[in-house]
């Protein structure tokens, strides 16, 4: 099947390395504690169609929605996609996840022909609209949640060219930053071309080109055997959201998963149409979470590329939560959304592969976003994070606790380091014993996570989910406990919504309580 | 003329070479010891005379010291040489790196800020595998019982938001009373900008408790509270065993020697006293690995090379460090998982080595490794129960190495075994014992190779500037495979690779690291404080190396860690000592590098000063390069066919390495054997033995 093995292994290796050395000139040489701290980027290496050959190990949501970015820049902008040239898009409608994820394309030429591309997607701390941080709680329509872009060339001479973005720059509250981010991510793809390059030295660009379609083969024959031990099984699965913070309450996502001859069918047919508030979910983020699904459940020694998911075929109607249409509100889609298109998939998949199936884990990334004016020097801040929670118990295995499940994996800001950088005291971070579901497994426990503002006038934006219903347990097993958003001034707690923006004095505590995952198989008695 | 003589004992693996010169009266001599999985090696050497004797004695992994004694002592019963004629013994011991990977340390009590006893056990809240629905991270090294909230705050500017009271610490005593540890870690927040209540706290503590105590301002002064506390809990869980150890070897060496100092290897590559060990344990890490760095970098300067990969390839790892000019010493590491801010000798180690197994997927692709034969069952070739085949089989296969001469002849390999465990690898492939032969040991090499390319290329380094300086038991017999993939052109192998690492505790600096977090503008009105710190930790230092012995020849080195005011990483800048100027050199210096690092400058951001470190040096007499004065022309023990990388075979020359005249170039295809590795020199290299004991090899120009 592959010729020549070792040089496949060997190119494999390269090609895996260069999307991790890409990731790492992006962190080292960006700005935002966002990016440098809680690592929330992701690097790629693609064909000259756009198609994934290799990506860094980041952050799942990013890496099977860039494939899509990537797709319609040379779509739109083909013959402008010179050598040299840059592409900037975040366009949700065709291929981004939500406006703050900014992906940056460069082609890569030899001998004047488009050989291949490198891209990377950050999520940069602020991208305007109606509040700091560009991740409102109840926002209606894309228009709140900042500056749309669509795939227009901002890079020459591999160089980032300032007056190409101005138009951005003003619509930001941190126009600096956003521009010290921005030459990271050109930084990025030319560490991307540079090394590519020395591959190609090494093994001519023919035998390269042709090692993507070996790789993408390879992927889609580990994955199709991998799945096809199931063959003819099917399942489905329907789970809900709690609310898009916009008055629609229990919206569900339900699939269809079926294994046939030529590889999996996976339909979101009699999913909710899509809602008024910011959950509806991008196509390519939606694409993203099943292809996470399968990859974590059936290929993990397999390479990641566009291979992988040429055997799942999704099927999404248009005009659903799960593929909207413009200008619905997302900006909660890629980080809340995906979690439960995980959930769905896994429940739907847990009456296939029952063993191998963990129990619901938090299913939420706790939203949180900060912003004021920092009163020890007048000037604004934005600080935004997501908080970790419990993970699912599976066969064999408790799950953790206080980490970060499924679509994404940022790291905390130390609070040394956002005490010292925003007007904020962290009171507690600790893990909320006891919310994990109980079970022959027990599930993994939330946290707890108290910060108090030092500055008045501060508004605070939380997306979050599995507020109302829980995350569940498995053959068995019970559910994880429901997470809790609280407001604490002159020692009187104040529920919050799921999804909240809201303006508060200093002095008061925002506590969140993240979920527990589930429990697998009864609890012993 | 030198003198080898190899002696094989029927019940054990202990092979020894010694080499003779005139020996001067009253010179100093060293003992180097290093412990290793299979052997511990050890050296001993005379700083005047370059006189070296080389042991080996399988190791004890249950009590390191039992082999250390008896190596020691056999090394000098072996030689004449009288114990009090013994200065030093440098000890390189992986009792610490063990401890933390086979989780055997203390029960420690944490004490931390109240609200923030978890931030041991939340870590920075990421998983390590991305695509794994089993989220899963190392288990924290304290129970949740076990860690104490204490009522106390500290602001980011360091005033006291919540003062700690004589109550407060009368419950804290109480409750560590209660639980009875072997250790107690104090963590606090902020601690680096005011130690008052870690010091309160600690003083209390040491007159109430039995247990070994540290504070988080003495062990890692710097901010990031995880990465701090984790640090100073992993002090506490080492501290008792790693100083028990060193008191017990300490003393059992003074009854050797009496006038000889223990010292032991740190993971900086410096050593201290044994008996110092207390409080200062994490020091140890991995001391085990810093000596093969310092080993084949000191091979390196005597033969005047300033770019080098060292590449430690035993049986089962690989430690590869790439040196420009100087050892690098990075601030951070991790063991099993653990994160660890001890300042650490730069060494990449993966599970590559003449032990690891080659196995076929399902899709019919080879790989080779992480999974090892180790020593037992060891490779099919042994004959000691190993099925699967190994790198070794490959090479033997290959006619690299030969059965009859496999560490000396110490070890016979079996040929059929290893033609039966490649043929199973064969007919999955459909490929001949040959062609699957190669194929393992070009993946082999490829894992190396991309090992060194982090280590290099990822850091802007190129490699095919450097020389590559193999060594280990398998390092040799594959340097041309990974020279030529990384187009290197030149390969240094030390005259004992087997050994080096031993040699490298031997010629290492006693040496002090100090640090502390200052996050400050880098501006004039905030000079005087970095400055008086500056000096006070080069004081600071300099008397620790007083304490072990060091009397002069300290060399002082000041960096600070820069960045812009917004900025959460840092670039490390180097001082000149005793700066006079330090805003403008300071600033300066930062922004060329950062230019230099990341392609730009940001003239218009004010710049912080985050961490201050001084470095105190004392260093160590020059290790005495080998004298090496064969002039006699060796022939070739034998011809045996070698197959090629392209697939063909060539009658390949075979020689000893000891037989071999200085200047003396031998060209390849052919094959140095020695006691303790063996070389393999490709169709396009040739070697030159060196004066020095060194083989050097260079690719032919054509």
């Amino acid at each position: 099947m592959i010729e020549d093995p070792i040089s496949f292994e060997v190119i494999k290796n390269a090609l895996i390395s260069c999307s991790r050395e890409m990731s790492q000139a992006l962190r080292q040489t960006a700005f935002s504690p966002n990016i440098k701290e809680r690592r929330d980027c992701s690097c790629a290496i693609f064909d000259s169609e756009g198609k994934l050959v290799a990506q860094s190990k980041d952050i799942p949501v990013h890496l099977g929605a860039m494939p899509m970015s990537v797709k319609t820049c040379i779509n739109k902008l083909n013959h402008e996609l010179v050598d040299g040239s840059m592409a900037l898009v975040n366009d949700p409608y065709s291929g981004g996840s939500h406006l703050p994820d900014l992906t940056l394309v460069a082609p890569i030429f030899s001998r004047g022909e488009r050989v291949a591309f490198t891209a990377n997607r950050a999520h940069h701390a602020d991208i305007g609209g109606e509040s700091p941080g560009s991740m409102p709680g109840l926002s209606t329509s894309i228009h709140e949640e900042g500056v749309l872009i669509r795939p227009r060339i901002v890079g020459k001479d591999f160089l980032l060219k300032k007056n190409l973005v101005k138009d951005v720059l003003s619509e930001t509250r941190t126009p600096d930053e956003r521009l010290g981010d921005l030459s990271a991510q050109v930084a990025a793809n030319n560490v991307g071309r540079k090394r590519l390059a020395e591959v190609a030295e090494t093994f001519g660009w023919e035998k390269l080109t042709s090692s993507f379609t070996d790789l993408r083969q390879y992927s889609t024959h580990m994955m199709k055997q991998a799945i096809l031990t199931y063959y003819r099984k099917s399942a489905d699965f329907t789970d809900y959201l709690d609310s898009d913070g916009a008055g629609n309450w229990n919206i569900n996502i339900s699939v269809k998963i079926a294994i046939e001859e030529g590889g999996v069918q996976v339909d979101f047919e009699g999913t909710s149409e899509q809602v008024s508030g910011n959950v509806n979910c991008p196509l390519a983020s939606t694409l993203s979470s099943v292809y996470y699904v399968f990859i974590a459940l059936f290929g993990q020694d397999i390479p990641v590329n566009e291979g992988c998911w040429s055997v799942i075929n999704v099927r999404v109607p248009e005009g659903s939560l799960l593929n909207p249409r413009y200008p619905a509100a997302v900006s909660a889609g890629n980080v809340e959304t995906s979690q439960r298109i995980v959930d769905t998939t896994l429940g739907a998949l847990a009456k296939i592969v029952p063993d191998r199936v963990p129990a619901a884990s938090q299913g939420t990334m706790n939203n949180l976003t900060i912003g004021g004016i920092d009163p020890r020097n007048g000037s604004m801040f934005s600080f935004y994070e997501t908080i970790g929670g419990g993970a699912g118990a599976r066969k064999g295995m408790d799950g953790a606790s206080g980490i970060h499940t499924h679509m994404t994996n940022t790291l905390n800001t130390p609070i040394e380091s956002l005490e010292t950088e925003y007007p904020l005291i962290v009171r507690r971070y600790s893990i909320r014993r006891g919310t994990g579901g109980k079970g022959k497994w027990v599930g993994g426990d939330g946290i707890v996570r108290e910060i108090e503002v030092l500055s008045d006038r501060c508004t605070i934006s939380i997306q979050s989910e599995r507020r109302m219903s829980a995350p569940w347990g498995l053959g068995g097993g019970e559910d994880g406990e429901t997470g809790r958003n609280f407001l604490m001034l002159d020692q009187r707690a104040h529920s919050l919504e799921a999804k909240s923006t809201i303006v508060v004095p200093k002095g008061t505590i925002v506590k969140i309580e993240t979920p527990g995952g589930g429990g697998y198989g009864p609890p012993p008695t | 003329m030198l003198d080898i003589r190899i002696q094989e004992q029927a019940h054990t693996s202990q092979v020894f070479i010694s080499r003779k010169f005139v020996i001067h009266l009253f010179e100093m001599k060293i003992i180097g010891v290093d412990v290793g999985g299979t052997f511990t090696d050890i050296i001993l050497t005379c700083t005047t005379t370059g006189e070296q004797y080389v042991h080996k004695v399988q190791s004890t992994p249950q009590s390191q010291d039992l082999a250390v004694l008896r190596g020691v002592e056999e090394i000098l019963e072996q030689h004449s040489i009288k114990p009090d004629d013994i200065r030093l013994v440098v000890h390189g011991t992986t009792v610490a790196t063990n401890a933390m990977l086979e989780r055997t340390g203390a029960r420690v009590v944490l004490l931390t800020t109240s609200g923030l006893e978890d931030v041991l056990e939340i870590g920075r809240q990421n998983r390590d595998e991305i695509y794994s629905l089993e989220a899963t991270r190392a288990k924290p090294l304290v129970e949740r019982e076990d860690r104490i909230g204490v009522n106390e705050r500290v602001s980011a500017h360091g005033e006291i938001v919540t003062k700690l009271t004589n109550e407060d610490v009368r419950d804290v005593e109480k409750a560590v009373d209660m639980r009875r540890p072997d250790s107690v870690a104090i963590s606090l927040l902020f601690s680096f900008k005011n130690q008052i209540h870690e010091k309160r706290l600690l003083e209390s503590l040491r007159v109430s408790s039995e247990s070994y105590i540290v504070a988080s301002s003495e062990v890692l002064p710097e901010f990031r509270e995880f990465e701090r506390t984790s640090t100073t809990v992993l002090e506490a869980y080492l501290g008792p065993l790693v100083v028990n150890y060193m008191k017990r070897l300490d003393n059992a060496i003074t009854k050797l020697c009496p006038n000889g100092r223990l010292t032991v290897m740190q993971s900086n590559g410096g050593t201290m006293l044994a008996s110092q060990a207390q409080g200062r344990t994490i020091g140890l890490a991995i001391s085990g690995l810093a000596g093969g760095a310092i080993g084949g970098w000191e091979i390196a300067k005597q033969n005047d090379m300033d770019r080098v990969i060292t590449l430690d390839m035993g049986g089962t790892s690989c430690d590869i460090s790439a040196i420009h000019g100087q050892i690098v010493v990075r601030p951070d590491n991790e063991v099993g998982g653990l994160p660890l801010r001890v300042p650490s000798v730069d060494v990449k180690t993966i599970g590559a080595g003449g032990g690891s197994i080659a196995w076929v997927d399902d899709a019919g692709i080879l790989h080779v490794g992480p999974q090892s034969a180790g020593a037992v069952p060891g490779p099919a070739a042994y004959g000691t129960g190993g099925e699967h085949a190994t790198v070794t089989d490959a090479n033997l296969i290959l006619g690299r190495l030969n059965p009859d001469y496999f560490l000396g002849g110490r070890v016979s390999l079996d040929v059929e075994k290893t033609n039966s465990a490649i043929e199973n690898i064969a007919s999955t492939l459909r490929m001949s014992i040959q062609e699957s032969a190669l194929g393992i040991i070009k993946i082999s090499t490829a894992n190396m190779v991309q090992a060194i390319r982090e280590v290099t290329v990822e850091r802007g380094i190129d490699p095919r500037e450097m020389v590559l300086i193999p060594f280990g038991g398998a390092g040799p017999t594959q340097a041309v495979d990974i020279a030529d993939a990384l187009r290197i052109d030149r390969i240094l192998v030390p005259p004992y690779p087997g050994i080096t690492s031993a040699m490298g505790l031997v010629c290492t600096d006693l040496r002090v690291d100090l640090m502390q977090t200052l996050l400050i503008g880098a501006c004039r009105e905030n000079e005087t404080r970095l400055l008086s710190v500056l000096k006070q930790l080069s004081a600071d230092g300099r008397s620790k190396l007083i304490d072990q012995g060091a009397a002069s020849g300290f060399r002082n080195i000041w960096k600070i860690d820069m960045r812009y005011s917004g900025q959460s990483h840092e670039l490390i800048v180097d001082i000149p000592y005793e700066c006079d100027d330090l805003v403008s050199e300071s600033i300066k210096r930062f922004e060329d590098l950062h230019d230099d690092s990341y392609g730009y400058k940001l003239p218009e951001r004010d710049i912080e000063w985050v961490t201050a470190r001084a470095e105190v040096v004392a260093v160590s007499e020059d290790f005495k390069t080998l004298r090496y004065t064969e002039t006699t022309v060796a022939e070739p023990v034998a011809l045996r066919r070698v197959l090629m990388n392209d697939g063909t075979y060539q009658k390949s020359k075979i020689y000893r390495r000891w037989e071999l005249a200085v200047d003396q170039i031998v060209t390849g295809p052919s094959i140095i054997e020695q006691l303790d590795t063996t070389t393999y020199i490709g169709q396009d290299w040739s070697a030159e033995q060196k004066a020095n004991g060194a083989l050097l090899m260079r690719r032919n120009e054509h």
